[in-house]
């Protein structure tokens, strides 16, 4: 079963994608925090990392390089959730090309397909 | 040869032949006064002699036969005895002559007194011979032709003796006088006219010369020149004299020039300095600026119109006012330490002062002193005073405006950063349960379907929450989440943390140092968190690899105190200010990422705890951030 990381600083948003991922079968991983959610990334390998570009600790860009700079987390993708479509930490992160992004609000359709476009270029 | 030799020479020969002549004249005149004088003398008698021959001769020749008859002979012989005698007188005299004087003469006068002689001698033989025996007749003709004898006789002596004195002596003293004299007048006019002429050739004509080229340099005619040819000194006078000229022109030309020079020069200058004044008269009076010059005691001694009109006084009233009575009491300090200013340092002073007017209302000035003369002692100082009450209040109306407008900008992005991010997120939450319940309503179940129902609501409680919040004036709620303290050992706490970062994240050293036996706070362990988290994150986001981060802990009695020390880049000065400001940044943070939250999030957290953050900072070299928390003990008794 697909191991999916989700970071989830208390908006709800991400209890939600976990939830719609766990019924959608795919193995859920929850951290409270960036800090916490590499740790576990470190720890379990996910197939993807799934979490918010601003959250009070470590935003997404910092979660970004902290799991490029462990070598057993550097090849994991991730897709960010964020609100904001002109913040410079989500332009830098689109900027490098690597990282898929969904913008709130968003639908389950807009969330699945993002998440299966992500999966399968990583796997192709 | 010098002019005083050529004198002397001159002189000398003149003197030689005046001496000459005159002597010469002298001595052939005395000569032939002296001849002339002794031949008159000696003619004299022999002139009378002969007359008296003649008289007697006369008696013989017209009375000869009378008597004859009547005289005796011895008187006869007596008168001839007397004849005789005077013509040996004359034959003497004659002779006299003749010793005297040229032979010429001489043989004349002895030729004439021979044949005197001899007729008296035939006259004498007649008479004796006759007389006694002859007729009357006889002897009359006798008479007769002795008579006629002795008129010849005298006429050929009187010729004679003319002769001998007209020719050869009196013409000649005559001659010989008028010669000399001739000579003598000639010598002179000879001297004089040299005399005149080495005057006036060597010196009067040469010195003519200089005093007419000397006349014409004096009235300004330089070029004039003395033409000199000599080797004397009238020469080297002239050749001075011409240097001199030469040199006279020189500087007169220079001197003319220079002074033509100076008088464009000095008009140029006039004009200038009268177009300054005007000027500056100008402005001292039209100017919209109180102007006043002080002196001595700092007594106000000239003001222009607008001080006047500016300070409410009329011209009566400055004389005796001094500048301290134009300032408000509090500001002559000011006042007297700027006019030292700009008299010690002789430059201009601009202060701000707030100025009396003299019906004691307020007014705002910008002043400027400036000191006038070079004498510390003894200076007057010129002030300027420019009404600014208007332009202050504008100003700080402007500044009011801006401030507010600044706000309301600050909020109006806060609002777009809200709307954008904080809404969003309850928005997707309510999106994706609407989403949810839609797409798994079967496989949620009717509880689950509750909860995401009842989440929708939350969210929908949460924006109208923030709403809210942001429209009061302490703006956005940032923390989120409610504030629930309690008792946290902030040594442990910051020991979890940092080694929890550290697993996470081992790109930064982090060093952690406590004092103190405990630190114990109440504080929301999520705020905390978010706090030290922040801190943490920033001190390694902004600062080099290998540079480590610092965190102290310092409990004491009644605050624990918690520093968290980088070595980054540090906050520049102008971002100091508005560092815990939602959605600011630093401008020197370069391709570093951030939102400008994280700091802001800091703040509210420490103000939840009634803590403080403060932060000492230098660009380049590093940042340290302080948060004070009130101890446990504290607010476990409020």
């Amino acid at each position: 079963m697909t191991t999916i990381l989700v970071i989830d600083d208390e908006t709800h948003v991400l209890q939600n994608v976990r939830e719609i991922l766990e019924l959608e079968n795919y193995d859920v991983l929850l951290a409270e925090d960036g800090l916490k959610g590499v740790a576990l990334a470190r720890e379990n390998h996910p197939a993807l990392v799934i979490c918010d570009v601003v959250m009070p600790v470590f935003d997404g860009f910092m979660l970004l390089q902290q799991l490029r700079f462990f070598p057993e987390t550097s090849q994991i993708p991730l897709l960010f959730i964020t609100g904001f479509r002109n913040n410079p930490i989500v332009k830098h992160i689109l900027d490098r090309g690597e990282s898929a992004c969904l913008f709130k609000p968003f639908t389950i359709d807009a969330l699945l397909s993002a998440v299966h476009e992500t999966l399968s270029a990583e796997t192709s | 040869m010098s002019i005083r030799t050529r004198l002397l020479l001159s002189f000398a020969i003149i003197t030689l032949i005046a001496v000459v002549t005159a002597l010469s004249g002298y001595n052939g005149y005395l000569m032939s006064l002296n001849e002339y004088h002794r031949l008159a003398d000696m003619l004299v008698p022999a002139q009378t002699n002969v007359s008296r021959m003649v008289d007697l001769a006369r008696e013989l020749g017209d009375e000869p036969l009378a008597y004859a008859f009547t005289q005796t002979d011895a008187d006869r012989a007596s008168q001839l005895a007397q004849f005789r005698q005077t013509a040996d007188e004359l034959i003497k005299l004659i002779q006299q002559v003749q010793a005297g004087s040229g032979a010429q003469n001489t043989d004349i006068i002895l030729a004439s007194a021979q044949t005197l002689i001899d007729r008296g001698q035939d006259f004498i033989r007649l008479v004796d011979q006759q007389t006694p025996n002859g007729n009357l007749q006889t002897a009359q003709n006798l008479t007769e032709a002795a008579e006629d004898s002795f008129q010849d006789l005298l006429a050929d002596g009187a010729v004679s003796l003319q002769t001998v004195m007209g020719s050869s002596v009196i013409d000649q003293v005559k001659d010989r006088v008028v010669l000399w004299t001739a000579v003598s007048i000639l010598g002179s006019i000879l001297t004089g006219a040299s005399a005149l002429y080495v005057l006036i050739r060597f010196i009067t004509q040469p010195i003519e010369h200089l005093k007419t080229s000397a006349g014409a340099i004096a009235t300004g005619n330089y070029t004039g020149r003395v033409t000199v040819a000599r080797m004397d000194e009238i020469g080297e006078l002239a050749v001075a004299f011409n240097r001199m000229a030469s040199a006279v022109e020189k500087r007169e030309l220079a001197l003319t020039e220079i002074n033509q020079t100076l008088e464009a020069r000095i008009s140029q200058r006039t004009d200038q300095l009268r177009q300054a004044k005007e000027q500056a008269e100008a402005i001292f009076n039209h100017t919209s600026d109180a102007i006043i010059l002080i002196g001595e005691n700092h007594v106000i001694d000239r003001t222009n119109p607008a001080f006047l009109a500016l300070f409410g006084y009329s011209e009566p009233d400055v004389p005796g006012l001094t500048i301290d009575q134009l300032v408000a009491d509090d500001q002559r300090d000011a006042l007297l330490n700027a006019l030292q200013q700009a008299v010690v340092q002789r430059q201009s002073i601009q202060i701000e002062l707030r100025c009396r007017r003299r019906d004691g209302t307020a007014m705002m000035a910008d002043a400027a002193f400036g000191a006038i003369g070079a004498d510390p002692y003894l200076q007057h100082i010129l002030c300027g005073f420019h009404d600014i009450t208007a332009q202050k209040q504008a100003q700080q109306e402007l500044e009011e405006t801006l401030r507010k407008e600044r706000e309301l900008s600050a909020m109006k992005s806060g609002f777009v950063s809200l709307v954008s991010h904080e809404f969003r997120t309850p928005l997707a939450v309510i999106q994706s349960s609407t989403d949810l319940m839609k797409r798994y309503w079967d496989r949620l179940g009717e509880s689950r379907r509750q909860e995401k129902l009842s989440e929708i609501q939350t969210q929908i409680d949460v924006m109208i929450s923030y709403l809210e919040d942001f429209l009061t004036v302490n703006g956005t709620e940032m923390v989120g989440a409610k504030f629930a303290p309690a008792r946290t050992d902030v040594f442990q706490f910051s020991r979890d943390l940092i080694d929890e970062l550290q697993e996470a994240m081992n790109s930064h050293a982090i060093i952690l140092s406590t004092q103190g036996d405990t630190a114990e706070v109440n504080a929301d362990p999520k705020l905390l968190r978010q706090i030290l988290v922040n801190l943490l994150t920033n001190a390694m986001k902004y600062s080099a690899l290998d540079a480590p981060v610092e965190v102290e802990v310092v409990g004491a009695a009644e605050t624990v105190t918690l520093s968290v020390r980088d070595r980054g880049i540090g906050i520049p000065e102008e971002d100091q200010e508005r560092i815990f400001n939602p959605f600011h940044r630093g401008i020197n943070v370069g391709n570093i990422s951030g939102t400008g939250l994280g700091l802001a999030i800091v703040k509210r957290a420490v103000e939840a705890h009634h803590g403080t953050v403060s932060f000492e900072t230098m660009v380049g070299k590093g940042t340290t951030f302080k948060i004070v928390l009130p101890a446990a003990s504290l607010t476990d008794r409020t």
